[in-house]
């Protein structure tokens, strides 16, 4: 291969990279397309009597959410890494399980739980123990934050985890040899170092907040994502609520500038390529105890609690739910998430790998791109997606015609390509930041050295780059399959006709407040949702292993 | 490991087989609705955008098809969600029928061009006058009470009187009701503004949020489960909960519902409001004769039984009884108002939610 052809083929793929950046932004595009920043009646109407309370709510809601789920995350994060108690290796994996229960179908579950009917106040009752309802009242600000903390805290739970487990060994060692005590070890070696980790879990969190619209709804929370909800489909004016989409937009680059900027005036450097693992502490007495204890609470109630909760009111209900048609029905759920996972993996792929070669360190603007759609209510990106394909389709009516003289003048935006489309532009930063920092973390030097050898990049990437970051790359599907699993949304404004999913099954009962119905198809999620993640914790405990004899003397 | 190991691989194996299985033509037995919105000579079809989600109404869809082979396609969806998809498929939409639970609702899709005029003496004939659009837009099917529900051992019955009456100072602390998002209070406070003005619609908002037991929050159904918590005495809600809530697998909110008084507020005044969750044309419906047909099904006797029974709604078809639970309430004197009038006025009553601070 000449030097002229290498460079044609390495341009059709940077076109190829670009293109697909464009398909995935241009929903969000063709929102932004409408927004008009004049002082419209509606908007100065929200600004003198909801702004306040709006900013106010999501401000709080993201401050404490965040808050919260790092405190949770790293905790975990550190007892499982660096110390051994008994169940610790039940723990190290049982904490992605939250991942699995959507936040809506938490925020439901605790209410109900807790509410006057639940079975906090029923047994209360049964012992007539004095309490007020309101302090068990969970439909509020504060209650949201522990809905959200519970559900989403695995985002930094797992990153960090793995950061010390794989990286940490060596600086934290080097502390203890030193005589340093744990709690500086904690403050002055372990915070800075997992910082990286933690801040692209709550980089993720901030967007699932933002964008979440159910638990909100529910608790009747005014948010700027349920302001853009009910000033567009409540009042039928665009105005407020695209303009709101902006500011949303806003602040993910803001916050996301702040943390690069941040970045970028320190230097982090791995020690060396091989990872050194970190070797736990055994605990001693009653901290042995104590800490799988606390533990265990938290396993309860993030999920044990919860799952068992829907499980007892799914056998109570069963007989009231329709369950014909179930296999298509979890067909379809199945099909779809695994089908826009791995197109969402294939783009990422190529994302990341032009990104690496061409632009190293100016790729940020790529990144952004690429989360865009995460932040932003699915039902606004769905808006965006079906404006496009209703374009596209008359555009191409007159091919459409030509195979079919009678043909319909809807045919895509009718069809599930919309649907996966749409899924793919919303989640493409779910599986991004793995495979992103999968590669990141291998740098380009064997590329570079392939180069040297006469190879060219693609061999390199296949036969020894994939391989390296395989594991990266299963994460990054599974945690898309997961969130996509759990999607609703989106699936409610675009499916086709007669087209089902197990969450929109789990809404139409939700909606009515049936909740106990909707915990038959709610726990089906669950369920796929932790085949998923058993799968997940399966490849990275056989790749710790692996790692074990590799770097055992 | 091994455990993992295999777990890893069964599960990979069935993920890949089911996606295969996925690439591969699907058998028509696993597909029960064949291509949507392809009309062929022998099967007939009707497409519906419906935001009614109980199972109930796929039942009704079935003996529909059973009785006129006429097939109907459903897509689920929210109510002002499937309104933006309407329009922004515009009169290329396959979609032949739209239905939704709010008279709101239907007015803001009529207003948005997306219904077109129909004309059917069935219905014109089954549905009072002041239930359905004058023009043929749309047609009311169910009806749904917004009645006032109180705490049978803490407040007596004759304490209460209209909607108005909520605002005095006696009930501070002591009301509950779902937020300004709700639809019902919206079309409920629209009707204030179409029978006292503007100024006094406004007042009676600020007075309500004054006297609230708690921030609204919740469905209709917590709203029951707060006063039986003792959190607050009166409740806002539509009756059709409390039947659901009386016949659900839950026995504690059974007892509930044992615990509730259900008063129909202005029985001397205008009548208690009403609303309805009904179903228009879609302009540019391509299957229009058996959109009109399934109307009238609905309309019919046999649905308006079904309606009534499954989901405690009140029929709109005179002669077709309530649900028992609904009759044990009694009868009481209806709203009689235009409600296409209030569909006019619920941008109005949007912004005076907000303005008097109603969350």
């Amino acid at each position: 291969m000449t030097f002229g052809q290498k460079r044609r083929k390495v341009g059709a793929v940077i076109a190829l990279a670009f293109l697909c950046l464009i398909l995935i932004s241009l929903p969000v595009l063709a929102i932004l397309f409408k927004i008009e920043l004049a002082a419209t009646p509606e908007w100065l109407h929200f600004k003198e009597f909801l702004l306040k309370d709006t900013v106010y709510n999501t401000v709080y809601l993201i401050v404490f959410s965040l808050l919260f789920s790092a405190v949770l995350g790293v905790l975990a994060a550190v007892s499982v890494a660096l110390f051994d108690f008994p169940l610790k290796r039940f723990f190290k994996w049982f904490f992605y399980m939250p991942l699995a229960i959507p936040p809506y179908i938490a925020a439901y579950v605790f209410a109900g739980m807790t509410g006057y009917t639940g079975v906090i106040q029923r047994t209360l009752r049964t012992y007539e123990i004095p309490f007020k309802p309101e302090h068990l009242d969970l439909m509020n600000l504060r209650g949201a934050v522990l809905i959200y903390a519970i559900t989403l805290f695995p985002y930094v739970y797992g990153p960090v985890r793995a950061f010390l487990e794989y990286h940490a060994g060596g600086m934290i060692e080097v502390s203890r040899v030193h005589g340093h005590s744990p709690v500086k070890i904690f403050l002055k070696v372990i915070l800075p170092l997992v910082r990286l980790p933690m801040v692209g879990g709550l980089t993720l969190i901030m967007m699932e907040i933002l964008g979440d619209y159910g638990v909100v709804r529910y608790f009747n929370i005014r948010t700027v994502s349920s302001a853009i909800f009910s000033s567009w489909f409540g009042s039928g004016t665009t105005a407020v609520a695209l303009r709101l989409s902006f500011y949303m937009m806003l602040l993910i680059v803001v916050f996301q500038g702040f943390e690069s900027f941040n970045r970028s005036r320190r230097r982090y450097h791995m020690s060396g390529q091989q990872p050194r693992l970190l070797e736990p502490i055994p605990l001693k007495g009653m901290l042995r105890y104590g800490v799988t204890l606390g533990l265990l609470i938290v396993s309860l109630v993030v999920f044990l609690i919860p799952v068992g909760q829907m499980a007892v009111w799914s056998v109570k209900s069963y007989s009231l739910v329709r369950l014909d048609q179930l296999f298509q029905i979890i067909y379809n759920t199945l099909f779809y998430s695994i089908l826009a996972s791995l197109i969402i993996l294939a783009i990422n792929l190529l994302i990341v790998q032009v990104r690496r070669w061409q632009f190293d360190q100016r790729g940020k603007l790529m990144d952004q791109v690429v989360q865009m759609g995460y932040a932003i209510p699915g039902a606004i990106i769905a808006i965006g997606a079906m404006v496009i394909f209703v374009g596209l389709d008359k555009w191409l009516y007159p091919v459409y015609v030509l195979f079919n003289p009678e043909s319909k003048r809807l045919i895509l935006s009718t069809s599930t390509v919309l649907l996966v489309y749409a899924f793919v532009v919303r989640y493409m930063a779910a599986g991004y930041n793995s495979v992103h920092s999968g590669f990141s973390k291998i740098g380009i030097k064997y590329s570079e050295a392939a180069s040297t050898l006469g190879k060219g990049r693609f061999y390199s990437l296949v036969k020894v780059e994939l391989p390296m970051v395989k594991t990266s790359l299963i994460s990054g599907f599974l945690l898309t399959f997961i969130d996509i699993l759990k999607e609703l949304p989106l699936t409610l404004l675009l499916r086709p006709y007669n087209f089902n999913t197990l969450a929109s099954r789990a809404y139409e009962y939700a909606n009515d407040e049936r909740i106990m119905e909707a915990s038959v198809p709610a726990l089906m999620i669950v369920s796929l949702s932790v085949a998923a993640l058993l799968i997940f914790a399966g490849i990275h405990q056989k790749k710790y292993k692996r790692t074990q004899e590799e770097v055992k003397p | 490991m091994k455990l993992f190991g295999a777990i890893t691989l069964t599960s990979l194996t069935i993920l890949t087989a089911l996606f295969l299985g996925g690439c591969a033509p699907v058998p028509a037995a696993t597909e029960p609705a064949a291509p949507a919105a392809e009309a062929s000579a022998e099967t007939q079809i009707v497409n519906l955008y419906t935001d009614r989600h109980y199972d109930s109404d796929d039942l009704l869809y079935q003996s529909f098809t059973e009785e006129t082979g006429i097939q109907v396609n459903v897509v689920k969806g929210k109510s002002d969600e499937l309104i933006e998809r309407l329009k922004t498929e515009g009169t290329d939409t396959e979609a032949d029928l739209f239905i939704t639970a709010d008279v709101g609702r239907l007015y803001r899709a009529e207003s948005a061009g997306l219904l077109q005029p129909i004309e059917s003496e069935l219905l014109t004939t089954n549905i009072p006058e002041n239930l359905r659009d004058p023009d043929g837009h749309w047609f009311g099917l169910t009806k749904r009470a917004r009645v006032i529900v109180y705490a049978k051992d803490r407040v007596n019955p004759d304490e209460l009187s209209t909607y108005e009456a909520l605002t005095d100072s006696k009930w501070q602390g002591r009301i509950l009701v779902r937020g300004a998002d709700s639809i019902y209070n919206q079309t409920l406070l629209a009707s204030l503004i179409e029978t006292m003005g503007e100024a006094e619609a406004k007042a009676w908002a600020e007075g309500i949020v004054r006297n609230l037991a708690r921030e609204p929050k919740g469905g209709d159904r917590d709203q029951a489960k707060a006063i039986a918590a003792g959190e607050g005495d009166i409740a806002i809600m539509n009756t059709y909960y409390l039947g659901l809530m009386l016949n659900g697998a839950d026995p504690e909110e059974q007892k509930v519902v044992e615990g509730l008084g259900v008063f129909f507020p202005d029985q001397e005044g205008s009548g208690t409001h009403i609303n309805v969750s009904g179903g228009g044309v879609v302009n540019g419906s391509k299957n229009m004769d058996n959109a009109v047909k399934l109307l009238e099904f609905l309309a019919s006797e046999k649905a308006q039984t079904s309606y009534a029974e499954a989901n405690y709604e009140y029929p709109v078809l005179s002669g077709v009884p309530a649900a028992d639970f609904l009759n044990s309430l009694g009868t009481f004197k209806e709203q009689t108002l235009d409600l296409s009038r209030l569909g006019e006025l619920n941008a109005e009553a949007v912004r005076l939610l907000a303005e008097a601070g109603w969350k």
